[in-house]
């Protein structure tokens, strides 16, 4: 059923025309405006590509992606920052409403303020490390109060300790302002720990194996992680992770 | 910052002081190789055409060098808008690289007559080339994920170009920029050759007459004027990089 609240892909496939593979085959997914979406899947699964085309960055070869938002209205947040290297963090940030011939600073230091990267607006990208990197790129990100938030395997590259850290803070954000996130990541942890909903793709070409809403609690802390419920469910899906390697 | 400069300007000292005794030795005959007090005589008194030679050649070098980084700045950008584009104008620009100006320029000189035109066109011909082959690697090397940025923002082609393509390619720019600017003195003094005027009719009109001390101050001042460029590139390549290249930090 199509509706206007939510993102809605139809029998979706994908071929690449560079080599005609198929990397997804048959994706049928209805995402609700407000959700915490997360995609699993082994590597080279497709999760990207399909986190692009709802960005509209690919077409599907197949079927139809209806996403009821303006691409202004999106967030993306690539697997490493990529700011730009000739500006500075206030300077980046910006960038999404400069490009809109709309700048608002007080919007801009409220974005910075959020991911707690304020003190270090002047400072260009290479005086910064690899976690306030990505604070910046979340803040370009949300600049302009996105309601349909992507990343792309935002925290891959970043410690254990500052991706805690952000995946907490990512989290609340959700639950203070309720936009739709969707979420492509390889760790079942950060998977568990944020989503709504999870689902796994199979092994390439990608079909969708398992999706299932998390029976958690809306507030979430590092506590959580030693709750048995979340220890059962990163189990369950684990298991499935293990079946879609194989999965044909 | 003092022994940036002594460095350089050790090896010159010690080159000279050795030349100096060996032609004032008779080692060397000085209708070969000039001692280099005479060189410096003929610099600072006898000569005062040497130094507007200087200044013609200057004017030369700078028109060159300014239209062909702008030319060819345009003109990367033009042929990084399409593959297609690409494939059928960069064997043209390629022809910059490739032509022989010597053979060339006695037909600029038909078509422009004697004078600043030729030794201008001359001087843009020769210094083109790497100004739009490293600004269209330069463009050509955009990160993919910031195009993407810039189409999900629905940026139009000119904040595309302008806020990411060319911020991006400028590292590239400068270096196409340091090698034109050597290449624009050159490509002047030939044009000077067959055109006449500046440094390039001094060392001509005075290896006829067996003049080798003005020949030697005159390619001094030619080497001079070709530093100065590229410190002045090299300049600006430092201002408008330090803050965020790694080149320049």
């Amino acid at each position: 059923m199509v509706s206007a609240n939510q993102i809605n892909l139809e029998n979706v496939q994908k071929k690449f025309s560079s080599d005609q593979s198929l990397v997804l085959d048959n994706i049928n997914l209805n995402i609700p405006f407000g959700e915490f979406l997360t995609i699993l899947g082994p590597s080279g699964c497709g999760k990207s590509t399909l986190l692009r085309m709802i960005a509209g960055l690919e077409t599907p070869t197949n079927g139809q992606v209806l996403v009821p938002i303006n691409t202004n209205e999106m967030g993306f947040v690539f697997q490493e920052a990529h700011l730009l290297p000739w500006r500075n963090v206030f300077e980046n940030v910006v960038l999404p409403q400069e490009l809109k011939n709309n700048v608002n600073q007080l919007s801009v230091d409220e974005a910075l303020k959020k991911f707690d990267i304020l003190d270090a607006k002047n400072k260009y990208p290479h005086e910064l490390s690899g976690g306030m990197k990505m604070r910046a790129s979340l803040a370009r990100a949300l600049v302009n109060k996105p309601k349909l938030l992507l990343l792309d395997e935002p925290f891959s590259a970043l410690d254990e300790i500052i991706r805690q850290k952000l995946c907490e803070e990512l989290r609340s954000l959700w639950e203070r302002e309720k936009i739709t996130v969707v979420f492509v990541t390889h760790s079942l942890q950060e998977a568990t720990f944020l989503s709504e909903r999870v689902i796994v793709l199979s092994k390439k070409p990608g079909k969708i194996i398992f999706d299932e809403k998390l029976n958690l609690p809306q507030i979430r802390t590092k506590k959580l992680y030693s709750s048995l419920e979340f220890i059962e469910l990163t189990e369950k899906i684990y298991n499935f992770m293990q079946g879609a390697r194989y999965e044909k | 910052m003092k022994s940036k400069f002594i460095y350089p300007i050790l090896p010159l000292i010690i080159i000279s002081l050795a030349l100096e005794i060996l032609v004032k030795t008779n080692f060397f005959p000085s209708y070969l190789v000039p001692a280099p007090s005479q060189v410096f005589k003929v610099l600072s008194f006898e000569n005062l055409s040497l130094w507007k030679a200087l200044g013609q050649t200057s004017l030369a070098s700078i028109l060159g060098f300014t239209i062909s980084l702008v030319l060819g700045v345009l003109f990367a950008i033009l042929l990084s808008t399409s593959k297609l584009i690409e494939k059928v104008f960069y064997p043209y620009a390629v022809f910059f690289q490739t032509v022989p100006i010597i053979a060339i320029a006695p037909l600029l000189v038909i078509w422009l007559g004697y004078g600043l035109p030729t030794i201008v066109a001359s001087s843009i011909i020769v210094s083109i080339f790497p100004v739009i082959a490293n600004t269209l690697t330069g463009l050509r090397s955009t990160e993919k994920p910031l195009l993407d940025l810039f189409r999900l923002y629905s940026a139009n082609p000119k904040d595309t170009l302008l806020k990411l393509k060319l911020p991006f390619a400028l590292p590239s720019v400068l270096v196409g920029a340091r090698i034109s600017s050597g290449l624009a003195v050159i490509g002047a003094i030939v044009g000077e050759f067959i055109a006449g005027g500046g440094i390039g009719e001094v060392v001509n009109v005075s290896r006829t007459q067996q003049r080798v001390d003005i020949v030697f101050a005159a390619v001094f001042l030619a080497a001079l004027l070709g530093l100065a460029f590229f410190l002045l590139i090299d300049f600006i390549s430092k201002a408008t990089l330090k803050a965020w290249h790694a080149s320049e930090r």
